[in-house]
């Protein structure tokens, strides 16, 4: 599993975004009705608040209206490697509490 | 189970999501360590059993001893020193052998 890099925007006045998730910004997310699975079916819907998340971490005073701005005028849209990107920032947040090389000496066993 | 492993409520839900890999591989270290010293803990249990044991069931001319001084765990220089040269000895020997099958081989 390797590390994914935050995204970071630089507008013309000099201002920088990070964008990132943490696991409070997933569940504030989550908590808000956004539904990772839907975003190729509800693009229009999805894709402005899944940008808007990503500010919450390093940027959490800013309101959708300023990402949205940011988003449709700034940027012009998402590039299909940023959403990419966005997608796997996402998931950091549940892939790094995956413990791939368990020890055999793991309390719990699931059967299926 | 993270909390467990020292890490806060807040490193958890705000800060890096990638500080939760490190506090496990840091945790599975810390228990590596535990087990270890537990082995050599076990060790010198054993050793003192076996000379109490010894001394008390064994001929009467000769005693055991404890460990006079704590096992080293750390290589010294002199050690280090013997062990790179026999390094060196054993490739010069491999390539020496190398050599001569070359050797031969032209011949």
């Amino acid at each position: 599993m390797e590390r994914v890099k935050p995204i970071v925007i630089a507008l013309e006045d000099g201002t920088e975004y990070t964008l990132e998730f943490n696991r409070a910004s997933v569940k504030t997310a989550e908590n808000r009705g956004f539904n990772f699975n839907d975003i190729d079916s509800k693009l229009m819907n999805n894709l402005p608040l899944l940008f808007h998340f990503a500010f919450r971490m390093h940027h959490p005073t800013m309101t959708q209206r300023q990402t949205d701005q940011i988003l449709f005028d700034e940027l012009g849209g998402l590039t299909p490697e940023m959403i990419e990107r966005l997608g796997q920032l996402y998931a950091q947040g549940y892939n790094t509490l995956i413990n791939d090389d368990e020890t055999k000496n793991s309390r719990v066993t699931v059967t299926m | 189970m993270y909390l467990t492993m020292g890490m806060t409520p807040k490193e958890f839900w705000d800060e890096d999501v990638w500080l939760a890999v490190y506090y496990r591989e840091a945790y599975r270290e810390k228990l590596k360590r535990e087990n270890e010293l537990a082995w050599l803990q076990g060790l010198y249990n054993y050793n003192a059993f076996s000379v109490a044991i010894g001394n008390a069931f064994g001929s009467k001319h000769k005693k055991y001893k404890y460990f006079e001084k704590p096992i080293s765990l750390y290589k010294t220089e002199a050690e280090i020193a013997e062990e790179t040269k026999k390094d060196v000895v054993n490739q010069l020997t491999a390539f020496k052998r190398a050599w001569d099958r070359w050797q031969k081989k032209q011949e």
